[in-house]
């Protein structure tokens, strides 16, 4: 049973082009049932992300299932920016998604989570079935693996996430921290919110111009300090982000020195992403400080994600893998139906003969000649249908068991109906 | 029997490190459950081992230098799996396993070809014993002392990527802080049952004045950071000089101790 994806990412669509085709989780259900009525439509399931919108459709006949999906994207005219993928194409596709290979960031997590919630939809929306329901939670567990087995997701990806890293590697749980903001430029901001999301809640601003930070505290529910007591703010906080315009060092040894003293060894994380640089870098020698600029932060997002770039063999080697697994599990499933219909085959051919003899034979006799010709069927088919199960298992395909059907003219009925 | 036992823990004991360090060094994983069940399990034949030395000797068997390394890697790795992973410094397993290890095989090694000492008694018995439990949470203590300044260094050399595989500066300086509230009252106790026994008077001994010494030296950490509130660099340095007392008062010799 052939699995179809059409869809596009970030790599092939512009943003023009997502943000017309990108589809809420209340718009999906809804879309979902529309498609599954479609022609050619058996099962479906739709991703639908900022970055990316993929419909997964299984069919028995995909060149109507196509055109079905097709219409998911009416109105985009020439679609290039489209892609198609088949069978396991289409499954290696999905696997390289949940492990993050095809993400913009590679090896995030948010993916998994968006897989998750496109197969709870097309799950709360009935469009899912036997195939589907086996390839989401396997794509799912390929994504969890490449995790688990390899460093695809190690490291922040971003500066803001690296400076949350950072704190958490000296002060471990971040909550109830305090955070000084020196200045109030735009990258303050984004560190500050993810500082905050990380547990972070006193907040302090400090600017040269009091009425500025009287603005940032009141939009980051902080409290602003005037820039005269910038030492007594220093020596209460645990992490700083210098962030001002001044064209000299803000912060510099000699300041921080007597501050250290009165911490009393409390260590001091001081983020400077201001350039020029806020803090003078000869503070990185001070006992308990950590100094990190920008471009620390950055050398060590660099240097996170091309370590990330030198897993994506080892996540594609068990793609690989899985993907191999989950065909063994496809061509099972088409054996087992190989075999159904060489049973329902000869049972027909059982049901005809005892019609025959309905009503020529007592009640009593009927059910003694139903029993018998049952145990016939039964033991003429067994070693038939083990040596089935056994080929598939060896690997044989399910082509070929179809084939042999098909000489014995038992396969042929059925799809020729 | 009991050599016996002591030498298949201390195998099982350099299994374990080498297992932790391929671990997170050459995986770079955190993923410590099989190391962690070699270290339990050696640990296990570790207390068989005296279970069986002391139905031999008849007592503790802490009357001789390699009876009491071989308790000492016991109670280390104890501390370590009741205290050290509920205080969630796993990582500190990096060294107590290795350091279990030297001790058990100096013990295996050892066992048996030591001058023979009497056990003198209760007092002695609980002397000893708390002593040498003080010092394996004081071995603790100065591990995460040690990770601490290696912690430090990656921060400092913003080598981020190895530093994650660590415990933060701050969770390594809190428990560093807590196995000495464990060690110290062990060592107070152990100094008192000493001065309990027949015949002891201050003698201006070696090894008891350096005990004093090393309990002075942890007294002085603990008022700097319980009164004075002071914690971070200078503090785990404390600690480690206390910690250097500790195996020279250890190895040092004494008039009134055999070892």
């Amino acid at each position: 049973m052939p699995v179809i994806l059409m869809g596009f990412n970030q790599k092939t669509a512009s943003v023009e082009v997502r943000e017309r085709f990108t589809y809420s989780d209340e718009q999906v259900p809804s879309l979902l049932q529309r498609l599954h009525g479609s022609q050619g439509v058996d099962e479906i399931a739709l991703i639908s992300t900022c970055n990316r919108t993929e419909v997964y459709a299984v069919t028995q006949e995909p060149g109507l299932c196509r055109g079905s999906l097709m219409t998911l994207f009416e109105g985009s005219g020439h679609p290039d920016f489209l892609y198609l993928e088949n069978d396991l194409q289409a499954v290696k596709h999905l696997f390289e998604v949940s492990s993050g290979l095809d993400s913009l960031v590679l090896g995030e997590n948010q993916i998994l989570g968006q897989v998750r919630q496109a197969f709870s939809l097309a799950q709360a929306a009935k469009t899912t079935g036997p195939v589907l329901e086996k390839l989401f939670p396997w794509a799912l567990r390929v994504g969890k693996l490449a995790r688990s087995q390899t460093r695809i997701c190690q490291g922040a990806a971003s500066v803001a996430a690296a400076a949350v890293e950072l704190a958490q590697m000296i002060f471990d749980d971040l909550k109830g921290r305090r955070v000084l903001l020196l200045g109030a430029g735009k990258m303050t901001q984004a560190s500050l919110g993810l500082l905050q999301n990380a547990g972070v809640q006193q907040i302090k601003v400090v600017n040269r111009t009091l009425a500025r930070a009287e603005e940032l505290a009141a939009r980051c529910g902080g409290e602003a300090t005037p820039f005269e007591e910038l030492d007594k703010a220093l020596s209460d906080v645990d992490v700083l982000i210098a962030s001002t315009g001044a064209p000299h060092f803000v912060v510099d040894k000699a300041r921080l020195a007597p501050v250290m003293y009165q911490r009393k060894g409390r260590p001091l994380l001081l983020i400077d992403i201001a350039v020029p640089r806020d803090i003078e870098p000869s503070c990185q020698d001070v006992d308990n400080v950590y100094l990190y600029n920008i471009d620390d932060l950055q050398g060590v997002v660099a240097e996170n994600l091309s370590r990330r770039q030198k897993e994506v063999q080892k996540v594609l080697q068990i793609v690989d893998t899985e993907c191999q697994e989950f065909s063994r599990y496809l061509d099972s499933r088409k054996a087992n139906q190989a075999i159904r219909i060489l049973r329902e085959s000869f049972e027909e051919v059982r049901q005809a003969e005892l019609m025959k003899h309905r009503g020529s034979l007592t009640h009593e006799e009927m059910t003694r000649l139903e029993n018998f010709s049952n145990g016939l069927l039964n033991k003429l088919l067994h070693n038939p249908m083990m040596q089935m199960k056994k080929m598939s298992a060896a690997g044989v395909p399910p082509e070929e068991l179809e084939r042999a059907l098909e000489i014995l003219g038992i396969f042929g009925k059925e799809t020729d109906g | 029997m009991g050599s016996a036992l002591l030498a298949l823990s201390a195998l099982g004991y350099w299994a374990s490190a080498i297992s932790f360090h391929y671990n997170l060094f050459h995986r770079k994983q955190r993923d410590w459950t099989q190391w962690l069940r070699i270290l339990l399990s050696s640990h296990a034949l570790h207390s068989l081992a005296l279970l069986v030395l002391t139905l031999q000797l008849q007592h503790l068997p802490v009357v001789s230098m390699p009876e009491v390394m071989a308790v000492l890697g016991w109670v280390l790795i104890a501390l370590y799996a009741i205290l050290g992973r509920r205080w969630k410094v796993d990582a500190l397993g990096g060294i107590a396993a290795p350091a279990a290890a030297v001790l058990t095989t100096f013990a295996t090694f050892t066992l048996g070809h030591e001058t023979p000492h009497n056990y003198r008694g209760a007092w002695f018995g609980l002397h000893v014993s708390s002593l040498v439990a003080s010092y394996a949470a004081f071995c603790l203590a100065a591990f995460c002392s040690l990770l601490y300044f290696i912690q430090s260094r990656r921060l400092k050399e913003k080598k981020l990527h190895t530093a994650f595989l660590l415990p933060s500066l701050n969770t390594l300086d809190r428990v560093g802080f807590r196995f000495i509230l464990v060690g110290f009252p062990l060592l107070v106790v152990g100094m008192v049952c000493g001065t309990q026994m027949p015949g002891w008077r201050w003698t201006w001994d070696p090894k008891e004045t350096l005990v004093a010494l090393t309990g002075a030296v942890y007294l002085v950490y603990l008022h700097a950071r319980v009164v004075a509130g002071w914690q971070g660099r200078r503090m785990n340095m404390i600690l480690l000089l206390a910690f250097l007392c500790v195996l020279v008062s250890l190895l040092a010799p004494g008039r009134s101790h055999g070892y």
